[in-house]
């Protein structure tokens, strides 16, 4: 059976650090089971730790005692970070502007069409599927 | 089997067909790691993370974390309206 690539919006990641009102945990903890059976790869743009990161400071503003176990969960999630590149860029920019969003946003969306990948988001308002992007809510995975 | 390929522009190279057919792994959008061996030899191999990765430990890890007390909110929310203020 093949490995399917999905990369995971940073609103799936934070699913892994914080309980705290969030929605469709028991979604997040399958894509890591699927992950740990080999059925899935993950992937986010390098992006994706600075957005979790700024959550964990800015929004749940972690006490400094407890922060450094949450970033080594970040850091030690099975996701492959990827470097932006030129055409990365450029494909990103595209659907940014294609789909009025932001650049952040499509980000995300250039990767999962760069690798033939399916998105995996929280925040289907603003990643909707396209003709060349597959999105799926995290509600229905 | 050994073939002398020319690496292009901004570094790329392509992974000649003969090669390709022999490794069922080098394939479209598959992951690679590579690494520098020697001042004359680099390595690629098919990346494969989970090998890496102690699960019971992830898994009790991030039930500890999910449980940090902070300020209360869902920091999906903070993302997608962060993403917007910039």
């Amino acid at each position: 059976m093949s490995v399917r690539n999905i990369i995971v919006d940073s609103s799936v990641v934070v699913k892994w650090l914080s309980a705290d009102n969030e929605d469709y945990l028991t979604q997040a903890d399958k894509l890591l089971f699927e992950v740990e059976k080999e059925k899935v790869r993950l992937y986010a743009p390098e992006l994706a730790k600075y957005e979790v990161t700024n959550a964990l400071l800015k929004g749940k503003k972690l006490p400094k005692t407890v922060v450094e176990e949450a970033l080594s969960v970040l850091h030690s999630l099975p996701i492959q970070y990827m470097l932006e590149t030129l055409e990365l860029a450029q494909i990103a920019y595209g659907i940014g502007k294609e789909l009025n969003i932001t650049y952040y946003d499509a980000s995300f969306m250039a990767l999962a069409y760069s690798l033939n990948a399916v998105l995996v988001t929280d925040n289907i308002k603003h990643q909707k599927q396209t003709k060349n992007v597959k999105v799926v809510n995290l509600k229905d995975y | 089997m050994q073939i002398t390929a020319i690496i292009r522009g901004r570094g790329q190279l392509t992974i000649p067909e003969e090669i390709r057919k022999s490794l069922n792994w080098i394939s479209e959008s598959v992951a690679v790691t590579i690494s520098i061996v020697s001042d004359s030899k680099v390595l690629i191999e098919p990346h494969r993370i989970t090998s890496k990765v102690n699960w019971n430990l992830l898994r009790s890890s991030i039930s500890r974390v999910r449980e940090f007390t902070g300020k209360t909110g869902n920091l999906a929310k903070f993302i997608v309206q962060d993403r917007e203020a910039h």
